[in-house]
């Protein structure tokens, strides 16, 4: 008796074990799976103020002769751009490194307000847990691009590299408008 | 006697909080919803003389009869200063005519690398009615100890070298220059046009 029960309870394992293997292969969330979304970026040049209530104006379009002056004279340093980086896999992955044609270099920066002091450091590695997303707004995390090639005015476009570090690099779209 | 009078007193005190509290809650059902911090009563402010493009100095006392605001800030400044002073733009926008009796000076605290036309272009980039100043660096830190603003530079590494940390509050000269409001970081520009409104009303 004690011999088939046995020889049961191998069977029963065996069986068990042919299940969990097929259950092993059932679809799972890959290791990443990064989806990078809403890219945009702030206009450096005049109008940078148009707003909603702006782009009607009559006047907002119009360039000023003393900001076209100003644009060569002194070009924007600098803007920032915001983008959502949502992560869909099962690990979590790392920007590590950013760049655009457009600029001299990038960084990911990190705002902060804190009892009324804006304070702004380098972030090295942005990580993106998995299931989780992590949003560049006003006021949080950006990327700052420093020796602007040109001035950015609402409705231009361009591209921007992020090297994440498991999912590697790609190119994101980033389009030019105030908020 | 002694027991007597300390429950007279002590409902003419309960009486008069009454008063006073129905007084002011009939002034507050008045008084329009602001978004900053209303100095009562506002503060003599200290008038300065910074350089703007071509070498011109100037202060708020110049601007007299108008509302000023103040901003303090910096050119290299990619999130916090850009927000700011779009959201001010976009409030001039909303005040349409009304925004002729504001002035919008954006005082750089990095003199190192903002020169008075640098900063002052900067300023016009969000509205061509704004002026942007700078000064030496003592002359920067007897203005912000005067209007209670904060700002030191600080080492980084990467690209920018050091970048500076600024109070992020906006301060709001009445039209007679004496200190009024501060707004905090992240106020929207429909809020800065209302209360700028409400002080050219006054």
């Amino acid at each position: 008796v004690t011999r088939r029960a046995a020889e049961a309870g191998r069977r029963c394992a065996v069986l068990l074990a042919v299940l969990l293997a097929a259950c092993g292969d059932a679809p799972q969330p890959p290791e990443t799976e990064l989806h990078v979304s809403d890219g945009w970026a702030r206009p450096t040049a005049a109008p940078a103020s148009a707003g909603p209530e702006a782009v009607a104006h009559d006047t907002a379009a119009a360039p000023h002769a003393h900001d076209h002056e100003s644009s060569t004279d002194h070009a924007a340093p600098t803007t920032a751009v915001y983008f959502t980086i949502e992560n869909r896999g099962r690990e979590a992955d790392v920007l590590v490194a950013v760049e655009s044609g457009i600029a001299r270099s990038a960084e990911v920066h990190q705002t902060t307000v804190e009892e009324g002091i804006a304070r702004m450091r380098p972030v090295e590695r942005l990580v993106v847990p998995p299931g989780e997303s992590v949003v560049l707004r006003p006021g949080g995390y950006h990327l700052m691009l420093l020796g602007l090639e040109r001035e950015l005015s609402v409705g231009d476009r361009f591209q921007v590299l992020l090297t994440f570090e498991k999912e590697g690099t790609r190119t994101i779209d980033v389009g030019v408008r105030t908020q | 006697m002694g027991r007597k009078r300390f429950v007279v007193a002590a409902l003419a005190i309960v009486l008069l909080g009454t008063v006073a509290a129905a007084a002011l809650n009939a002034r507050l059902a008045r008084a329009p919803v602001l978004h900053g911090t209303v100095l009562e009563p506002p503060l003599p402010a200290a008038e300065f003389a910074l350089t703007t493009s071509g070498g011109d100095r100037i202060g708020p006392q110049h601007f007299r009869g108008s509302v000023v605001v103040l901003f303090f800030g910096f050119t290299n400044c990619p999130d916090v200063c850009p927000l700011t002073l779009q959201r001010l733009a976009g409030a001039m926008d909303a005040l349409g005519d009304r925004a002729d009796g504001v002035q919008v000076i954006l005082v750089s605290v990095d003199p190192n690398r903002d020169t008075p036309e640098a900063v002052d272009a900067y300023a016009r980039r969000f509205d061509p009615r704004f002026a942007g100043v700078t000064g030496t660096d003592e002359e920067l830190r007897e203005v912000a100890s005067r209007y209670g603003i904060f700002f030191a530079a600080n080492p980084v590494d990467g690209e920018t070298g050091y970048t500076v940390d600024h109070s992020a509050s906006t301060l709001v000269l009445d039209r007679n220059g004496r200190l009024r409001m501060i707004w905090p970081f992240d106020t929207q520009a429909e809020d800065f046009a209302s209360d700028l409104a409400w002080l050219l009303r006054r």
